[in-house]
């Protein structure tokens, strides 16, 4: 409000004048309130305006507010304590009041949020800064939200500053006349008749139900109720004496008990019929009429449509029909000689009109959800008999648990998420259609072909098989919901699939088939589809000769030819604009997908080229185009494209690696570096996974054109060049002629399917010299050695029977700090780069090994040998006790390997910022180890490469 | 300052001045505001009597009266005053508290002329 109108109006009402300034701020406030959420800036807008306000409010004259908040307040006043009549009133009502502040937080923390607020004010009380807010309030029922008074909306962003569970952002400012709500609370009028029902909260009488027999004054803290006894096991006595009425503490077959209110349900206790059959099934049938207590008032729920009568008061015998139900009163329209009339009465007394022959449902109790026709109305006791169209029986119910329907609701439950033909999963975990729907039992046909039967709460949830939409038959033949088909398994079934779930379908038979409501289950390649060609070329109808006129493709080359197995495969895009995103291919054509972006849902054209599969980490499709060469891998089975990603990724990996990969090509150009590679068989290229190393890697594509830019490569791929350029490096081994290449010795650990006579190396048992000759060249180059183990690994073939974890550490040839890791690359390089190449130091046990490019120290007499380092003589040089015998002898650092330790030996770092502390390894977790070092209190957790086995004197543990 | 309730420690409200607090806090600490009358302290029976466990919702009172008295008229909660609490220590309080005193209490109240303000909603809000 502008000071002018303000002006304008000063002979008003104060009253007047404060409301409607109020209003006023509340229509500014949510102007402000848009702006501010169109920009931040604004925010600091809002936070002028409160302070605008603050002034204006505070030039309202003092003596009139003064006056008012006396009014408000005065009466109490100097009645709570001394301390109150210290403090002059007008003081108090003579400033215009903080304001009040909400703010979203998350649900359920509301709590923790005000006591957060309160060590917050406790630690800052008596700092230079303390959080300036004078309250902060939760309430149950106001979910989610937290109100903080304070002066200033800065004060409060400032305390939330480190809060958790709150959502900053929203903090709005709550308009006067409604925060008085959040602090109000309305006494529950709880009507504490005798006679009218409760349900007990806990204890041992917990959900009975119960009748308040007795109130206790104008207003109890207790009631006296009165309950049908529950027999404990160990009270047999009383058991019997629940027959004896002459027992003082029963009436008639009841206990009294005086009960806490607190320890009842008092409000909208609605008992059903059962509930109360059984309270009343305890009393005593000479001595009390069950009649009685069936017209006790419950509560009943009127919703509008309902015909109601007035079954008590002065318009006894009055009806209409519900037009809104407000709280306890129920306005229905009245029909009194063709004049429609509008009349409010009181819930109590209406009762539900019904008529013999309506048809009905329960909408309570045990029968809740049948449906039947009323065959009898007892108006005195209140109930209602009727003809269940389920049952075929009658049911006995209250009028007030009826409700009048139009239809018959027959075999489907209201209120029941399931139906018929519905594919359910069950609690323990089994799928199936529900094939008959019983009032609270469910038949379900379950994937293997067996029925059981479930309850509602067994049933987990209904599986939505829109996903499962189609499926191939047998023949590869697409099957889709909706068809009809034919088990050729089952004597020749027909019928119209209903669900297609993982490999199984379930159909329904309208023929001679009943049982189980027409449905069966069948594995999906048990199906032939009758109205549709196959997808693929129909090979049962081609000529024989047509057949073996095709050798060279075999059938499973044709399968699902249209269904390419990358549909449906979650990917991420390595290149391109959309670098980094994560997506679901949904279309394919031979060179591009198109792909469903997880963040805005939008689907873009991306190449296969630049896709990565997530689950494996590939790369979808290689670079070259896929041949129709070793399509054997494809897999016919088409539910294992959507259960492994795994199979339906190795599918194209061979086919394009083959492709390019044939020994000709591989051997021709390479002459002179892979002088061994002659020897490489070709099966050996084919069945091999090494490929994996150039698939998973785009920045070594180079690598992966090896086979026709061999020279560029050995002269522009610098890094890697000294461990490839070793034609000369494993003479010796080249010698052993195991058809290995040097290429390949490299890549070993991921070749584990291999069955060459090299392949036990990877075994950490298996120390042969063979298995040591890469490992020289991984501790010279250590760029080398980190890059082509770390990629290989991602990328070794799930049938490897080795994972990357368990494998590397137990290698036992691992070198310095250049542990191939399977874990975070960018971590071992730095490692490795901090890691000079001296980690010599003495007192650690140390493995003569042959040099990286496999020359062994005096000629390979001391391989193996376990030694000591017992002197340095320069950094890279060191003089060595051999462990079995005196000898002594001065060895290179490059002929030298640290020797792992085990858990619980001690090591000595010989590397990183650690370097030469001693410790203990407390444990190994892949390839970091768990170190305690010596003189610190916590673990540390170290790659095992920057450590050695210490074998000296000194503890190195405290 | 009332100490700090654990939420997770069975939580119980003064009937006559609704802070919260556990059980185990009363007991040992009594009452901040009203154990001058009700010496909770050290009486377990009188704690069970005098305190509900079933309130409904979280008022922190901060009270900078107690720091800066000079200030004390720019330091008055809004809420406080609402709820008739402004003159009680820092700490939770309960928005409503369901259950009555006991008449000792009532009784000991009026004797030393202390108006009972019930928690629970049933007295007339001057609104």
């Amino acid at each position: 409000m502008s000071r002018k109108s303000r002006g304008r109006r000063g002979s008003s009402d104060e009253e007047n004048r404060i409301d409607e300034t109020d209003g006023e701020f509340i229509d500014n406030r949510d102007e402000l309130e848009a702006e501010a959420r169109v920009s931040s800036r604004d925010t600091r807008r809002v936070a002028m305006e409160l302070d605008r306000r603050d002034i204006e409010e505070e030039n309202l004259r003092a003596e009139e507010i003064a006056l008012q908040m006396n009014e408000r307040y005065g009466r109490r006043r100097g009645q709570l304590s001394q301390i109150d009549s210290s403090i002059p009133a007008q003081l108090i009502a003579g400033v215009n009041q903080p304001n009040l502040f909400v703010i979203r937080c998350k649900q359920g923390k509301e709590k923790d949020v005000v006591l957060q607020f309160m060590k917050q004010f406790k630690e800052s009380e008596y700092s230079q800064h303390p959080i300036e807010i004078l309250s902060a309030t939760c309430r149950d029922a106001l979910k989610g939200y937290v109100y903080v008074e304070a002066w200033k909306l800065a004060h409060v962003q400032k305390a939330i500053l480190n809060m958790n569970n709150l959502f900053n952002s929203q903090i709005k400012l709550v308009p006067l006349a409604e925060r008085d709500h959040v602090l109000t609370i309305r006494k529950k009028d709880i009507s504490l008749k005798e006679g009218s029902w409760a349900k007990v909260k806990k204890g041992k009488y917990a959900g009975d139900l119960v009748q308040i027999s007795w109130v206790y004054g104008e207003n109890p803290n207790e009631v006296r109720i009165r309950c049908v006894p529950r027999i404990e096991e160990s009270e047999t006595g009383s058991n019997k004496r629940k027959k004896k009425p002459t027992v003082k503490d029963f009436d008639n077959g009841y206990i009294e008990r005086d009960m806490k209110i607190t320890n009842l349900i008092l409000e909208n206790v609605s008992p059903t019929m059962d509930e109360i059959t059984e309270y009343l099934s305890a009393a005593d049938s000479n001595s009390r009429s069950s009649d009685a207590p069936l017209a006790l008032p419950t509560k009943i729920i009127f919703t509008p449509g309902d015909e109601v009568e007035v079954i008590s008061g002065s318009d006894r015998g009055v009806y209409g029909v519900v037009e809104a139900v407000n709280k306890d009163y129920v306005t229905f329209t009245r029909y009194k000689s063709g004049v429609a009339q509008q009349v409010t009465f009181l819930a109590e007394h209406l009762a539900k009109r019904f008529g013999i022959g309506d048809h009905v449902q329960v909408l309570n109790g045990s029968h809740k959800g049948e449906t039947g026709m009323i065959v009898n109305i007892d108006n005195v006791r209140n109930h209602v008999t009727l003809w269940s169209d389920l049952t075929k029986s009658e049911i006995k119910v209250f009028s007030k648990d009826l409700k009048k329907i139009t239809e018959s609701t027959g075999v489907r439950l209201s209120g029941s998420d399931y139906e018929v033909q519905d594919l359910v999963q069950t609690s323990s975990g089994q799928y199936g259609v529900i094939v008959n729907v019983d009032r609270s039992k469910y038949t379900i046909l379950e994937t293997n072909g067996s029925t059981s039967t479930y309850t509602r709460d067994e049933i987990v949830k209904k599986e939505d098989t829109r996903r499962f939409s189609s499926a191939i038959g047998q023949n590869q033949i697409l099957l889709k919901t909706g068809d009809t088909v034919t088990d050729v398994s089952a004597e020749g079934r027909e019928g119209k699939i209903l669900h297609l779930f993982r490999k199984f379908a379930f159909i329904m038979n309208r023929g001679g088939f009943v049982e189980n409501g027409g449905i069966f289950v069948s594995e999906c390649s048990n199906l032939t589809n009758k109205n549709t060609r196959p997808v693929g070329l129909a090979l049962d109808k081609l000529n024989p000769e047509v057949l073996a006129s095709m050798p060279s493709q075999p059938p499973q080359s044709f399968s699902r030819p249209n269904v390419d197995p990358l549909i449906g495969q979650t990917v991420t895009i390595t290149k391109g604009p959309y670098k980094g995103y994560l997506g679901i291919v949904k279309d394919t054509t031979p060179v591009m997908a198109r792909v469903e972006l997880h963040t805005n849902c939008s689907i873009v054209n991306v190449e296969k080229t630049k896709l990565l599969n997530v689950d494996t980490s590939r790369p979808v499709v290689l670079p070259e185009p896929t041949t129709s060469r070793n399509t054997r891998e494809y897999s016919p089975a088409p539910s294992n494209y959507s259960g492994s990603s795994w199979q339906s990724s190795s599918v194209r990996t061979p086919n394009s690696w083959n492709g390019s990969r044939t020994p000709s090509t591989w051997n021709n150009p390479m002459p002179n570096q892979m002088a061994s590679d002659g020897t490489r068989t070709p099966s050996h290229a084919d069945g091999s996974r090494t490929p994996a190393v150039h698939l998973n890697d785009g920045s070594r594509t180079p690598a992966w054109d090896l086979g026709s830019k061999t020279p560029a490569y050995a002269g522009s791929d610098g890094s890697r060049t000294p461990a490839w350029d070793t034609g000369s490096r494993t003479p010796a081994y080249v010698a052993d002629n195991r058809g290995r290449t040097s290429a390949w010795e490299a890549n070993y650990p991921a070749t584990p399917a291999n069955d060459n006579q090299s392949f036990t190396a990877p075994t950490p048992g298996a120390e042969t010299p063979a298995c040591t000759a890469p490992t020289p060249g991984a501790s010279e180059t250590p760029l080398y050695s980190i890059a082509t183990p770390g990629n290989m690994i991602p990328a070794t073939p799930g049938p490897g029977p080795m994972t990357p974890a368990n494998l590397l550490p137990q290698t036992p040839f691992v070198s310095s700090g250049t542990i191939p890791t399977g874990g975070d690359f960018r971590n071992v390089r730095q490692e490795a780069n901090s890691n000079s190449k001296e980690w010599l130091t003495i007192d650690i046990q140390v493995r003569i090994v042959p040099d990286q490019r496999g020359v062994s120290f005096n000629k390979g007499q001391y391989d193996q040998r376990l030694g000591v380092i017992s002197r340095l003589e320069s950094p890279t040089t060191c003089l060595v006790n051999l462990d079995d015998s005196q000898e002594q002898c001065f060895i290179e650092q490059k002929f030298l390997e640290p020797v792992q330790p085990q858990k619980k030996e001690k090591i000595k770092m010989i590397a990183g910022d650690l370097k030469g502390q001693l410790g203990i390894l407390v444990g190994v977790d892949g390839v970091d180890g768990v170190v305690k070092v010596k003189g610190g209190k916590d673990f540390k957790i170290v790659n095992m490469s920057m450590m050695a086995k210490y074998v000296g004197e000194e503890v190195a543990e405290e | 300052m009332a100490s700090i309730p654990q939420a997770t420690r069975q939580l119980r409200a003064c009937l006559v001045c609704s802070i919260v607090k556990n059980a185990e806090q009363f007991k040992r600490e009594g009452c901040d505001n009203c154990d001058h009358f009700l010496q909770l302290k050290n009486h377990p029976e009188k704690v069970s009597e005098c305190t509900s466990s079933t309130f409904d919702g979280y008022i922190l009172l901060a009270q900078w009266f107690f720091l800066k008295p000079t200030l004390l008229p720019l330091l008055e909660s809004w809420a406080a005053q609402y709820k008739k609490i402004d003159q009680y220590v820092t700490g939770i309080y309960a928005v409503g508290v369901t259950g009555r005193i006991p008449e000792w209490v009532e009784d000991e109240m009026s004797r030393r002329d202390i108006q009972y303000i019930p928690r629970d909603g049933s007295s007339t809000h001057p609104n």
